[in-house]
Formats: structure tokens, sequence, C-alpha cells
């Protein structure tokens, strides 16, 4: 009996964790858990979720009491994974899983792999070309920004390797893409009439736009869940910093 | 014409963004639906009004399909408004006013600076408008429009 209850425990903190983790909004997270504690029956469960963090109580029937917290970092989203944990829930609410195949589920979302590495480059070079056009870029300049998008792309990679700090990632990464937006331009420029760079930089630096974080805390507000709405506000605001420091400091060096 | 080839630009670059981030790839296609449609709504409102305007209505427009998408598709809203909001936010406002800051256009650097933050400010309203729609509306409508099909 003791040990169904913490797997039971496990499982929903589990889920909790993917969801929070990969950018599912908190009282989504805090509905997911409850639901799936619901369903195996722990009808005292607690919980209480912000941006980096949950907590989660339950009461069992011989009315010990278990908890359990965890630390959420805050890292790049994957939103694959919400929804897979979205799909189990709602399987586990109609009651297709045991405990048992459920936690192993949930071991095998965590392990999920994203999308190679090709085409994850494939996926930069075409976002950075298309919004290139998108902000009034010319075909010539979408063109040209598709290696903007690609070493943006091996940039980020190399520096997810090195374990850089996000700060400092981003500050590097908007640096990079001015550079090789530059520098692409230049070479162009031998054989071809200028380009505007400018779109090209914005194309690449679109990229790195904090758009997820912003979102998120709307809704986290609007839900009322002001600490983790600020948190991921303040999440955005530096990234929109550091995207300036980055910019800017390429700026500074080369004028 | 111009507007067109917009519209398909900005259909592969919300479905890139799809890609990048991890989502599942039968949802690539109403990703980029969503963009492309959200970005023929900001157009075609700040061709009428301004860009602050333009991108209100965006935000109303991306997160209503995203919601609508949400309910037929049996997966959170996150994926959809997400990918769909990217092009709207104002990624080119940052851009210009650190340009124009290292330029050491302290005007125009507190002129674009205003605009960017009007520009997130009207997106968050245009997310919350939709939030005060209650979820079981999209439900009974997605329950009908089914019930409807199949007789």
């Amino acid at each position: 009996m003791g040990s169904e209850d913490t797997k039971v425990l496990d499982l929903v903190s589990m889920m909790g964790e993917q969801l929070l983790r990969n950018g599912a909004d908190i009282a989504r997270v805090q509905e997911t858990m409850t639901i799936v504690g619901k369903a195996y029956h722990k009808e005292n469960i607690d919980v209480y979720a912000v941006s980096n963090g949950i907590f989660v109580t339950m009461r069992h029937e011989n009315e010990t009491r278990c908890t359990q917290v965890k630390y959420v970092p805050i890292q790049a989203p994957d939103l694959g994974r919400v929804a897979a944990v979205n799909q189990l829930s709602r399987e586990i609410s109609h009651g297709k899983w045991s405990v048992d195949e459920a936690l192993k589920c949930m071991k095998d979302i965590a392990g999920m792999k994203g999308l190679s590495f090709w085409g994850q480059m494939a996926a930069y070079a075409i976002a950075s070309s298309s919004f290139c056009y998108l902000f009034g870029g010319s075909i010539a300049d979408s063109l040209a920004a598709v290696p903007v998008g690609i070493i943006l792309c091996l940039f980020q990679y190399l520096m997810r390797r090195c374990r850089i700090s996000k700060m400092m990632q981003t500050i590097f990464s908007s640096g990079v893409v001015t550079l090789t937006g530059m520098l692409t331009a230049a070479v162009v420029h031998i054989f071809y009439p200028p380009l505007s760079v400018d779109k090209m930089i914005i194309g690449g630096l679109i990229i790195l736009v904090p758009g997820m974080p912003l979102t998120t805390s709307v809704r986290d507000f609007f839900n009322g869940d002001y600490l983790s709405g600020t948190i991921r506000m303040i999440d955005a605001l530096l990234v929109a910093v550091c995207m300036a420091i980055g910019v800017g400091m390429i700026y500074l060096i080369l004028y | 014409m111009k507007l067109f080839f917009e519209l398909i630009a900005a259909f592969f670059a919300t479905a890139a963004f799809c890609a990048i981030f991890n989502t599942p790839k039968k949802q690539w296609i109403f990703g980029g639906l969503t963009g492309s449609i959200g970005w023929l709504i900001y157009r075609l409102f700040s061709m009428r009004w301004d860009i602050v305007a333009g991108s209100f209505a965006a935000a109303v427009a991306i997160m209503l399909l995203a919601r609508i998408f949400a309910v037929w598709r049996k997966t959170p809203t996150t994926i959809f408004l997400v990918a769909g909001i990217i092009p709207i936010v104002p990624g080119v406002g940052i851009y210009d006013t650190t340009y124009a800051l290292f330029m050491n256009e302290l005007q125009e650097a507190f002129g674009k600076g205003m605009e960017t933050l009007k520009i997130a400010v009207a997106i968050s309203l245009g997310i919350m408008c939709v939030l005060l729609i209650p979820q079981t509306i999209f439900v009974q409508a997605a329950a009908f429009l089914k019930g409807k099909g199949r007789r």
C-alpha cells in the first residue's frame, strides 16, 4: 500500500516537472497534477507550483502525509514533451494506464529525443530567411539571411556543449548574428548591389526573441499566479536586454 | 501580391519555429496557419490604424485560433500560441532601439523604446481578452460541430 502511494507521488511530480520545465503555464501544471492524483484515487493532494519549483503534499488513508519538493531550473522549452505529458494525463484520467505503466511512459517522455541536428539547422535557416522577407527584406536579402541562421544554429550548439550560462549565450548569439549578417553582406557586395544589412540581422535575431516567456507570463498573470508571472516577465526582459547588449557590442567595435 | 508572398513567408517562418521548439510534426501545419492568419490581421489593421492596434488585433486572432486548434487537435494551447505570436513580438523594435541607443540618437531611442513597450502591452492585452472566454464554450462548440458532421 505504502509503495503504491509513493509511486503516485513520484508520477505526479515527474509529470509536473516535465510540464513546468518545458514551458507550460502554472495553472496547467497544477491542474494536471491534481487530475492525475484524483485518477488514482488520491483525493487529498495539494500542489503549489512556481516558475522554478514544485511542492506536492499527499495525505494517505492512515493519516500520514508525504511531501515532495522539486527544483526546476528555467531552460530551453520543448513543446513536444508538453504535448506528450498532456496526452498521457488525458489517457490516465480515462483509466487507461496503471501507475507502473504510466511511470514507464513518463520515463520515455523524459528521454524523448527532439529534432535531429540537421533538421534543427534547416529550421533555423528557414526561419531566419522567411522572417527577413516578412520584415521588408527583398528576396536577395532573405537568401543571404540563410547563412546567418545556419551559423547561429552551429554557434548555439557549441555553446550548449560548453555549458555557458543562459544570459551569456544570448549576448554571444546576438553578437554572432550581427557579425555574420555584416560579413555576408560585405561578401555578397563584391559581386552584387548592396543588401539591406539590418533586415538580415533582424531575421536572425527574431529566433532569439523571448516570445515564449512573454506569452506564458501573461497567462500566469491572468490566472492570478503573480509570482510566476513576474519571474517569467523578468526572464523575458533580461533576454531582450542581453540581445541589445550583444548587438550593441558589435556596433561599438565596428564603428 | 506582396501581402500574399508575406503570408507564405509567415507560414514557413512559424512552421520553422514549431520545429525549433520541438512541437510534434503533425501540428506544424496548424502552427504555420496560426502565424499566417495572425500576420494577415496584423498587416490589415496596421494599414488602417497603427502598429499597436495591429498587434492587439493580431494577438486576439492568434490566441483565438490557438484555443480553437487546441480543442480540435487535443493539445495544449501553448504549442500554437508560442509559434504564432513570434512574428508580431517586437523584435524589430528591440533592434531599432538598441541601434539608436548605440548610435547616440537618444531621442529616437526613447521613441522606439516606448513603441516597443506599447506593442508588448498590446499583445498581452490581446491574449488576456481571449483568455476571458471560458473554456467550456470552446469544448461545447467542438462537440456541437462534431455531432453535426456525423449526421
